[in-house]
This record gives structure tokens, sequence and C-alpha cells, in this order.
């Protein structure tokens, strides 16, 4: 009897397992041969549901990420199909998991290419898994819309690689000369970057724009995905005697602001990569209090559109909307336009071409792609003042 | 020189975390006899309980204690019942690769009902940091050292002086032998590994404490600085496994301090497999030591 319990309960146990690792866009049964990109798509007829494929780290050590993008996603979704969808046909969202893996996302990448249900690709969450995923897309033809990914090398890799979020170089540059040289008067900087490639190629941008504004970097250190005890590096840095300190990551910021604070050194800090992130808030308490931070949108609850969102998010995910889910958010909505646009007819070529031609303003603010894919975005300046962030420069900052 | 100091005060107080996993590490091993590698999930629910019971129970540190013990220990009854009990004469790979699997799920599962995102700490200790001459030390170093030591301590005194540390002992050399002088082997041997993994536990607790945040997957690479400890410590001996996480994490805050800290596991690593080559057993004396 207790045997067979057990047995039940495990079998119980192996099917929810299995439930929650069904994310898997493979098809079975989809083995016609892969149609060229210029091909009408089969399996599109009116009527029939527009498949889209998204790529997002679901697990792993950004699956708070991947949340993220997963909330936002479905949320413009679902808007889009209760306004009747496009052109009359359901919008549905393949959201597949890559783990924040490079090899796993390019994998996904081309299990979606191979599946001629799916019109169009949104992903992934890093820079480095966009990029592993950009070449199998671009042989595929098949647009490859990349929410977050702000590496200034994802966009020129291919013609069908889009990005939304301006690159992290013109964020960093801008928090450099504007953030710590203008605003906070700081004439030396030590710079905590993560070694990826978002971390190396914005530390890269950060050090030409405090060339550009005479700015000093006296310490530099770059330290592994995953690293959790920052104390040695501080210490180091710390030795530096710095005037500011930046901060250049997207996960592990909270954790080096509560580590300088917990060694009792009460440098002003500016966080790079991170935006107007209400877990850092959350994470850190009051020591991060006057801490300095670039974003492109903030969510405010008494603005009309931005209100709505954050309200909406926040009950759907449990946490604060980042700009990285109005980026998600955003990207959606632009890619379900340029598949309206294709009328009938829709195939990955035309999705490319009108998704080019993409112009007007949305969530986080205008969106028009340059040449080759990516947009150039205006930066805000803001500060966290008793547990909020508070706007304190404007996007004309850099002109005054 | 002051920055010699503040270095070796990371260093030390690194490697008090690490060292606390390595004792708890070293006895699940020297106990059941099979090495685990659900050390680090156990660490993270260490940590998760005491994140609840400070939220249900606001800045109660003792509360906290008990509670996050109670989940730590039934969650090495659950890796006792599901890996170990049935495998104790049966080769070891199979016990090791059920507990590579059980830790995929416990952090699964962690994911899916803590959620994703980190979750903050509560400040429970008010930070304040003391300067002695060239030394200074916060008082959440201070704690966690004192938690380490008097822990460490303790359990050195319940496998010495103790009928149940001196069953626990006798379950670890000789299995056989210890069913013949009636001890309850299998009962003693979940209680060894209840124990590791509650010492396990408040080492999860500690670290969510001092970095202030908890997150599903903080233990994976933990574990292996835990491992790595113990087996500079011989894997099955306590105190020289301590000594192993000290000198882990000593030497890696120095390494970071001369290089960069993108190679702070390849410190780690490469002192384990010097180490390793120049005293195959680690720092045990006894050669006949059970691996």
């Amino acid at each position: 009897m207790k045997k067979r319990i057990s047995l039940i309960l495990a079998l119980v146990m192996a099917v929810y397992l299995l439930s929650a690792c069904t994310s898997n866009p493979a098809q079975e049964g989809s083995n016609s041969p892969n149609s060229n990109s210029s091909d009408s798509v089969p399996g599109t007829s009116p009527a029939e549901p527009v498949h889209v494929g998204v790529l997002a780290p679901l697990t792993g050590s950004m699956a708070e990420y991947g949340t993220t993008f997963e909330v936002a996603m479905k949320m413009k979704a679902e808007e889009i199909n209760a306004a009747g969808g496009i052109n009359g046909r359901e919008l549905v969202l393949e959201i597949a998991d890559s783990k924040g893996d490079q090899n796993q996302s390019a994998e996904l990448a081309s299990r979606f290419a191979e599946d001629d249900k799916i019109v169009a690709i949104l992903g992934d969450f890093t820079s480095g898994c966009s990029m592993a995923a950009a070449p199998v897309c671009d042989e595929a033809g098949i647009v490859l819309l990349a929410p977050t990914g702000s590496n200034a090398a994802f966009a020129p890799m291919s013609d069908y690689a889009f990005s939304i979020s301006g690159r992290a170089s013109a964020e960093s540059s801008y928090a450099a000369q504007y953030a710590i040289k203008k605003y906070a008067e700081a004439d030396s900087v030590a710079v905590f970057y993560l070694n990826s490639d978002y971390g190396v190629s914005a530390f890269e941008a950060f050090k030409e724009g405090a060339g550009l504004s005479g700015l000093e970097i006296c310490f530099a250190e770059s330290y592994a995905d995953g690293e959790t005890d920052f104390s040695a590096l501080i210490t180091k840095a710390r030795a530096a005697s710095p005037d500011h300190v930046a901060i250049i990551d997207q996960g592990s910021t909270s954790n080096i602001i509560n580590s300088i604070r917990g060694a009792g050194w009460d440098v002003p800090i500016t966080m790079i990569g991170i935006s107007t992130n209400t877990q850092v808030i959350s994470l850190c308490g009051e020591n991060c209090e006057g801490t300095l931070c670039t974003a492109t949108v903030n969510f405010n609850a008494g603005d009309p559109v931005t209100g709505r969102f954050l309200e909406e998010f926040t009950t759907r995910a449990g946490f604060g909307p980042t700009q990285m889910a109005g980026y998600a958010y955003d990207s959606v909505a632009i890619l379900a336009e340029a598949i309206a646009a294709c009328g009938d007819d829709i195939t990955r070529d035309a999705i490319r071409d009108n998704l080019a031609k993409t112009e007007g303003s949305y969530l986080t603010g205008p969106i028009a792609f340059t040449e080759i894919g990516d947009i150039v975005r205006t930066y805000l300046i803001y500060q966290i003042e008793n547990g909020e962030y508070v706007l304190k420069c404007d996007y004309d900052y850099a002109n005054q | 020189m002051q920055y010699i100091v503040d270095q070796l005060i990371n260093g030390i107080c690194q490697g008090a975390i690490y060292a606390l996993m390595a004792i708890g590490y070293s006895v699940v091993a020297g106990i059941t006899g099979m090495v685990t590698f659900t050390h680090g999930e156990v660490m993270m629910i260490g940590a998760f309980a005491a994140y609840y019971s400070f939220l249900l129970a606001g800045n109660n540190i003792f509360l906290g204690l008990l509670f996050y013990f109670g989940a730590s220990w039934l969650l090495g009854v659950a890796v006792y019942k599901i890996c170990y009990e049935k495998f104790l004469n049966s080769p070891r790979h199979i016990s090791l690769i059920c507990t590579v699997g059980f830790s995929m799920v416990v952090k699964n599962l962690a994911q899916i009902c803590f959620g994703a995102n980190r979750k903050p700490m509560l400040n429970i200790i008010d930070n304040r940091v003391f300067t002695l001459g060239p030394v200074t030390i916060n008082l959440l170093q201070i704690v966690i050292l004192t938690v380490v030591v008097v822990l460490a301590v303790l359990l050195s005194l319940y496998m010495s002086k103790t009928r149940g540390g001196i069953a626990l002992r006798a379950v670890s050399q000789e299995k056989t032998a210890a069913y013949m002088v009636g001890i309850n082997v299998k009962r003693t041997a979940m209680i060894g590994n209840c124990i590791g993994c509650g010492i396990g536990g408040v080492a999860g607790m500690l670290m969510a404490i001092y970095y202030q945040t908890c997150y599903a997957t903080m233990g994976s690479m933990l574990s292996m600085k835990a491992f790595s400890s113990s087996i500079l410590g011989g894997m099955t001996d306590t105190r020289l496994s301590a000594l192993g996480g000290l000198c882990i994490g000593i030497i890696e805050n120095f390494g970071i301090s001369f290089s960069s800290a993108s190679f702070r596991d390849a410190f780690a690593f490469c002192f384990l497999i010097l180490v390793l080559i120049i005293r195959p057993q680690g720092f045990a004396v006894k050669k006949g030591a059970r691996p």
C-alpha cells in the first residue's frame, strides 16, 4: 500500500516536472522541408493564428528577466488579440526557455527557423544569446528582434537582426559624461563591470565617454557572472580613493551596493544598465539612497500610459517593471504592426522589410531603426531619494 | 598594510562561510559514506526558510535559527530517504547520480515555488563598523565568525562526548561492526545526514544575511566550493575541512587583490589541484583515512 502511494506520488511529481519543462518550441510533425525565406509561409492562411517565437531565459540565473519578458510580451499580445488580432488573426507567442545559455539560444532559434508556422522571432534577453542566435536567423531569413540586445555588434550582424534598446555603448558613455562628470561633479571614478559581452562593450564606451569629458578612471575591474562576494574588489577599489563608483551590471548591482555600504564606504554610486529597477530599492533599502542611474523611460503611477502599464505589470509579475519590460512590450507592438502591414500574404521577408520601416512613438519613446537595425535613444538621469526614483535631468540635459 | 589586513579579513570571513558549508559536507560524507551534490540546495532552502521566518516573525534570529534548522533537517530526511537509504550497500555512483538529480529537482521546484527573482533579506543585524588600529571589521563579519566557531566547537563536543556522537562516529568508521554492537545504522546515518544538512542550512542563512539576498540558484557554485574545501580536508574530517574552507577563502581574496576578480574560481581550484598533487590525501594526516 505504502509502495503504491509513493509510486503514485512519484508519478504526479514527474508529470508536474515534465509539464514545467514543455515550453519547447519543437513541434512534432513539422517535417516539411525548411521553407525558403521568400516563400509564402505555409499553414498561415487567413483566420489561422500567427505564430511568433520568443527566446527568453525562463529558468537559470537570469530567470527574473525571462519572467519580465514573458509577462510584458503576453500583456501586449493579449491587448492585440482583444482588439481583433492581426488583421483578424490571433497572435500566438511560443515562448521557449533559453536558460540564458548561448548554445541553447542558437539551438532554439534554429528550431523556430525550421518551423514553418513561426513567422518571426523575439529575443533573446542577453546580447550574448541574441548574438548566438543571429547567424542562424540570418541563414534562415527570419527576423530576430531583440528587445534588450544592447551590444553594438548585434544589429550589424545580419539584415534580419533588430534591436530596440539602443546601444549599451551610448548609455554608458552618456552616464560617464553627464551623470558622473557633469551632474555628480566627480573627477575620478572606480568601475565594476560584468565580464560579459554586454559588460565589456559597455565599459569600452564608458572609457570613451570618460575620455571625452576628462573623467579619470582610477580603478576598473571585471568579475565573472554569478559572483557573490565583492568584499575583496571593494577593498581594492577603495585603496584607489575614487570620488565616485560606477557599476555596469544587470544582476549583481544590489549586491555590490550592499557590500560597499556594509564596508562603511559612503562613496556616491551610479548604476548603469539596470535603469529604474525597483528591485534594487527593495534589495538595498537605505543603502542605495542617493544612487544615480540613467534610463530611457520611467514608469510613473500618475501617468496615464506608463502608470497603467506599471499597475498591470506589477499585478501580473509580482514585481515592478524595468525599462526592459517596456522594450519587451514595445517589441511585440512593432512586430505586430510589421506583420499587419503584410496584409494576407505574410512572409518572413515582408515582415523584415516592414519592420525596418517602423516609425512611431511607443511606450518607451520614439522608435525608428537606423540603417543597420538598431536605434539611437536619449536618456534621463534619476536619483534614488527616500526609496523612490526621482527625475533629476530631462532628455535635453546633454545640451544645456 | 591596511590594505593587506582588510583583504585578510575579507578572506577569513568568506572562508568562514566556506568552512561552515564544508563542515556540513564532511559530516554528510563521513557518516553516510556517500558524496552529496544536494548540499547547495540544502543551503538555499535554509536561506529561504530564514527569509520567510524573518518575514513572518520579525527580526528574531533565534526563531530564524529554529525555523531554518527544521527546514533543512526535513530536507535532510528527504535526501536520505530518496538518495541513500536504498543504496547504502550499492556502488557509490548510484546515490551520487541520485543526489545530482535530486538537487536539480529541488532547485527547479524552488524557482517555481519561491519565484525566480532575488529576494531581499531583511537587515536583521544593525551594521556597524569597528576600527581597531589597522583592522576594520563590521558587526556582520563578527557575527558570522562567532556562529561558525561556536557551531564547530558544539559539533566537535557532540561527536566526542555524547552517546549519539559516538554512535555516529562508529557508523562512519565501519557500518557492519556498528550493526554488531547494536547501533541502529540506518537511523543513525539519517540523523548524521540531517545534522550535516542542518549545518548547511546555517551556512545558507548566514550567506543570505551577509549578502542581503537569497535566490533559488544561489547554491550551485557554493556547493562546489564546499566540496573542494572538504576534499582539501580529506573529505571526512570536519576540523580539517573547516581549515580547507578557510584556506580557499583567503587564497581567493588574495588572488583577487593581486589580479582580477574574474579569476576567483581559477585561484580556488588551482589551489585545490596543487594541494592534491602534492598531498593527495588533503590535509589529513592519517593515510588510511576513509575517502
